[in-house]
């Protein structure tokens, strides 16, 4: 495999996976994907960080006690 | 004022607060959560969140219907969290504990996180929550909301300048750095849990 065409592509590991690549360049490092197990697994690597970072915080909730000090706050306000 | 026009503001007020209620109030978990990460106290993370939903009610008038409810509160957010310790001159621009010297960010320009097997994936998927976000603690300030605010509540580069205030390419050199820092923590944790569980398994 190329190694610089290997270092392009895992340099967009972010951007791809922010959906924030543009064509041509989307299809070409989704191309060199499937060519590339190298490059593969950063990429998987990368889906799982963020999989991992994502989970972390989805059980962490506001206290009740919050909620219900916003709802009264909401209650004592002139609506805008 | 006569008694027609009285009764209109008042039912324009009744929608105000319908609307607020059902479209903001949603983001209570999400705004505390970021408030928890800029305060890292669980007390301040509740007065924060608080002062943002007065504070957005309050100006609920100035949001443009159909653009990013989200993105508005957690500008607001931002700009509570800023002008209050500002003001109580409790944060300095840059505090002492985060600067972070660029080669600590810098090592490791390529991606740190390469070389994992598949055991250490694994343990990525069962490390504890407290040791990710202690991981995520640990950046600085400024890497960490950008951080944050991206790879856990998924903004894109636009928003988060427009919620950090800041310009693009300083948001997009922080989050790379901040990204390369936690994901090379990320990384360690995960090889020494990888490294324990494969010599369980004998």
């Amino acid at each position: 495999m190329d190694e610089g065409e290997c270092e392009r592509v895992t340099s967009d590991v972010y951007a791809y996976h922010d959906g924030a690549l543009r064509e041509p360049e989307q299809s070409r490092v989704r191309d060199h994907l499937t060519a590339c197990p190298s490059c593969r697994s950063v990429f998987e690597i990368e889906r799982a960080m963020r999989a991992a970072i994502r989970r972390a915080y989805s059980r962490e909730v506001a206290p009740d006690s919050l909620r219900a000090r916003v709802v009264a706050m909401l209650d004592g306000c002139e609506a805008a | 004022m006569n008694k027609l026009l009285v009764e209109k503001n008042v039912q324009d007020g009744n929608d105000a607060r319908a609307r607020f209620e059902a479209e903001a109030l949603p983001y209570l978990d999400q705004l505390y959560r970021a408030a928890l990460r800029m305060t890292r106290d669980r007390h301040d993370a509740e007065d924060l969140t608080q002062e943002t939903y007065a504070k957005a009610y309050s100006s609920f008038d100035q949001f443009k219907q159909g653009t990013n409810l989200k993105a508005w509160l957690y500008r607001i957010l931002t700009n509570t969290f800023i002008n209050n310790y500002r003001k109580a001159q409790r944060m300095p621009k840059v505090s002492a504990h985060d600067q972070v010297e660029d080669w600590q960010l810098h090592r490791n320009a390529e991606h740190t996180s390469t070389g994992l097997r598949s055991a250490e994936v694994e343990a990525l998927d069962r490390m504890p929550d407290s040791q990710i976000k202690q991981a995520m603690m640990e950046l600085p300030q400024e890497f960490r909301l950008a951080v944050y605010l991206a790879d856990v509540e998924g903004f894109t580069y636009k928003e988060i300048a427009d919620i950090m205030d800041s310009p693009i390419g300083t948001v997009m050199s922080r989050l790379n750095r901040g990204r390369n820092a936690l994901r090379e923590k990320l990384a360690a944790c995960a090889r020494s849990y990888g490294i324990s569980a494969g010599e369980a398994n004998g």
